[in-house]
């Protein structure tokens, strides 16, 4: 057979031999080629030396009234208000409720859809450009006259300011 | 053949359950009691906290057999609860209360052979030393990868249930072993 560790599950293979998980047959073919190949020997060697320090975590006992805590516990729902165990199923089930992958989908569906459409209605160049025409003949007269009003101020100002302080009185 | 039997049989008790069995129950609790506390043990590293989540497993299985439907095999469906409790513990932060607690468990454990006065009293805390590096070495993965590890080599479970229990792919479980191993491998080289 070809060497393990070239093939594509080899470290799947490996680590199946060595929990002793592969079908016997499989399993005593895997254990021909490790006899012969020093590679793929190294591998499982290295892969068993850590299933053998793993072992070492041997399993705790359970405590004598587990079972007394656990009934004591489920009796305790069963004579509370309805309302409670209904709530309890809803919020806390047995496992991993996905129903909020469907809200968060839902949400980023409605953001992508608001975010085309504003898009969608974005004004072009040449509307802006009308709107900016729109605008400006709709701005009063006034306006100019306004700008004329401050010109004059600041000219009057200068006037008004001693010539050691003036800016041309510097030159 | 023996397996699939045994997985049939949890179901059907679990269905019996839902009919209102209390007897089915207290089987399965039986069966599975130990294996559930001792992984949650080896995910949460505390013992006091692996029952009271271990607690929470079977009486959010219990809580649930109105609804039960053997769409998965049981162990996987159990398994699959108590990996999202170990989860939602690890995630919630309590690591500094968690290794209060381990500390306290390796002391007593030391402080017990110490005082059996036995003949191996040095033996003991070479294995609690060795125990510890374990112990450390499974802390340090990944939270995936370590419920994969602990589900695969003390649990015995096959790639398609650690799939069902962690909600991916049986592929994504493979390269999550396999990191997981690598990782192992390198911070356990010096047991060997």
């Amino acid at each position: 057979m070809d060497c393990i560790k070239n093939t594509k599950n080899g470290a799947e293979i490996v680590t199946g031999y060595c929990a002793g998980a592969l079908e016997p047959s499989v399993a005593q073919e895997i254990g021909v080629h490790i006899a012969q190949c020093a590679e793929c020997r190294s591998e499982v060697e290295a892969q068993r030396a850590v299933w053998d320090a793993l072992d070492a975590w041997t399993p705790v006992e359970v405590s004598g009234d587990f079972d007394a805590r656990l009934y004591a516990r489920i009796a305790a729902e069963q004579t509370g208000p309805s309302w409670l165990r209904w709530l309890r199923r809803t919020f806390q089930p047995a496992t991993p409720s996905v129903w909020w992958k469907a809200g968060v989908s839902l949400a980023a569906a409605g953001a992508a859809l608001s975010l085309a459409l504003m898009i969608g209605h974005l004004p072009n160049r040449t509307e802006v450009m009308e709107q900016k025409a729109t605008v400006a003949k709709s701005l009063p007269a006034s306006e100019d006259v306004d700008l004329q009003q401050v010109q004059q101020a600041l000219d009057d100002l200068d006037i008004l300011t001693p010539a050691s302080q003036s800016p041309s009185s510097k030159l | 053949m023996e397996a699939v039997a045994a997985l049939e049989r949890d179901a059907q008790l679990m269905l019996r359950v839902r009919e209102g069995d209390e007897t089915s129950f207290a089987l399965l609790l039986e069966k599975h009691r130990a294996p559930v506390v001792n992984f949650l043990h080896r995910m949460v590293q505390n013992r006091a906290v692996s029952e009271e989540l271990a607690q929470e497993v079977f009486l959010r299985v219990y809580r649930s057999r109105e609804n039960y439907e053997p769409t998965a095999k049981f162990t996987t469906w159990l398994f699959r609860i108590a990996t999202h409790l170990a989860l939602n513990w690890i995630r919630d932060g309590k690591k500094e209360k968690r290794n209060e607690s381990l500390n306290e468990e390796l002391l007593e454990g030391v402080e017990r052979q110490v005082a059996d006065r036995g003949p191996n009293v040095e033996q003991a805390m070479i294995y609690q030393v060795r125990l510890e590096e374990v112990r450390k070495a499974i802390e340090a993965l990944p939270e995936k990868q370590r419920a994969a590890v602990l589900m695969h080599k003390y649990q015995g479970l096959d790639y398609s249930q650690i799939s069902g229990a962690l909600s991916c792919s049986e592929s994504a479980v493979k390269s999550l072993l396999f990191r997981a191993y690598e990782t192992l491998r390198s911070s356990l080289a010096h047991l060997a």
